[in-house]
């Protein structure tokens, strides 16, 4: 109940925001990057795994959203508009990198150290195509739910499913390539 | 060892036992089957491990200091190009048009050219035209 009051609480102060924005406030421009810098800075580093372009696409998505925050019919919806628009300039950055194959030696498998995990990790997923990372990312490392996923990367749940299925399929192969069973 | 019946709903029970909870008769299957297929036991064991490390892999956000202010600034910056972009026409159209009222002024108020006989001692006389009222104008 609290929970429910504090969300409800917070949803009116952004509409707000939303709308002082419009009217040119800065504090209010402040208010909302203030909210918002966390969520879309650590997607966007988990799916670009490079901290510097991640913030780099952060603040593109901010601007992109700021620009074009007078087209926004319902001010309740900044939020996910904000995160879709952050999601949508990552993959578009994915796909214009070209994917470096990364030949594993599988005679000698990694010994599971934290930061060459997150380096294998990193070579495994720039493999998979960027629809598929990107469902995978979403939803192993944000921990989004299908409907969220859906509603981000604007496709139908079945598509999420799907992907999500053949995402996971593909990471264990090159998984097994990588390090072995 | 040869796959037997039921691998392919087993490998789509296991991934989807990472999203929700699997009723009853479906993680009898499950149990049942690993237990007399090795190949995908195996299959399941590694999805697990490998996206157990997938999420180890998450990583923290490092925001530098002063980023609203530098969203905030690029922003004020984006809006001073697009408008610069939305009057630039008008500014050159304005900054041409001046440009030609200037020269047609300063071309209107030049002085008429001198005659060498007027300079006397380098100090530079204007001719001042000579009215001749007095005789009758000359028809050709």
């Amino acid at each position: 109940m609290l929970t429910h009051t504090i969300a409800a609480e917070a949803a009116a102060q952004e509409r707000q925001w939303v709308g002082r924005c419009r009217q040119g406030d800065e504090a209010a421009l402040g208010c909302l990057i203030a909210r918002h810098r966390n969520r879309l800075v650590r997607t966007a580093t988990n799916l670009l795994r490079d901290r510097h372009e991640a913030e780099d696409v952060a603040q593109e998505a901010f601007l992109k959203a700021f620009r074009e925050i007078n087209k926004l019919r319902d001010d309740r919806a900044f939020s996910g508009y904000l995160y879709r628009i952050c999601v949508r300039l990552c993959m578009d950055r994915l796909r214009l990198k070209r994917a470096e194959l990364v030949e594993f030696d599988s005679a000698q498998p990694h010994c599971g150290g934290n930061i060459e995990n997150r380096v294998v990790i990193e070579k495994l997923l720039s493999q998979l195509p960027t629809e598929l990372r990107t469902t995978l990312v979403l939803r192993e490392m944000e921990q989004l739910s299908y409907e969220e996923v859906a509603e981000v990367m604007q496709v139908p749940i079945g598509t999420v499913r799907s992907r999500l299925h053949t995402a996971r399929e593909r990471f264990r192969k090159l998984w097994i390539e990588a390090v072995g069973d | 060892m040869p796959r037997i019946f039921g691998c392919k709903k087993f490998i789509r029970l296991t991934s989807e036992q990472e999203d929700r909870d699997l009723n009853p008769s479906e993680e009898r299957f499950l149990s049942r089957h690993r237990e007399v297929c090795e190949e995908c036991a195996q299959v399941a064991r590694t999805t697990s491990n490998a996206l157990n490390m997938l999420r180890l892999a998450a990583m923290e956000p490092e925001i530098e200091p002063m980023f609203e202010d530098r969203v905030i600034r690029k922003l004020k910056v984006q809006q001073v190009k697009e408008s610069l972009n939305y009057w630039s026409p008008a500014l050159v159209g304005a900054a041409i048009a001046c440009a030609v009222i200037f020269v047609t002024l300063h071309l209107a108020s030049s002085p008429t050219q001198m005659k060498r006989a007027n300079l006397n001692s380098n100090e530079a006389r204007r001719e001042t035209p000579r009215l001749e009222l007095d005789q009758p104008p000359v028809l050709r």
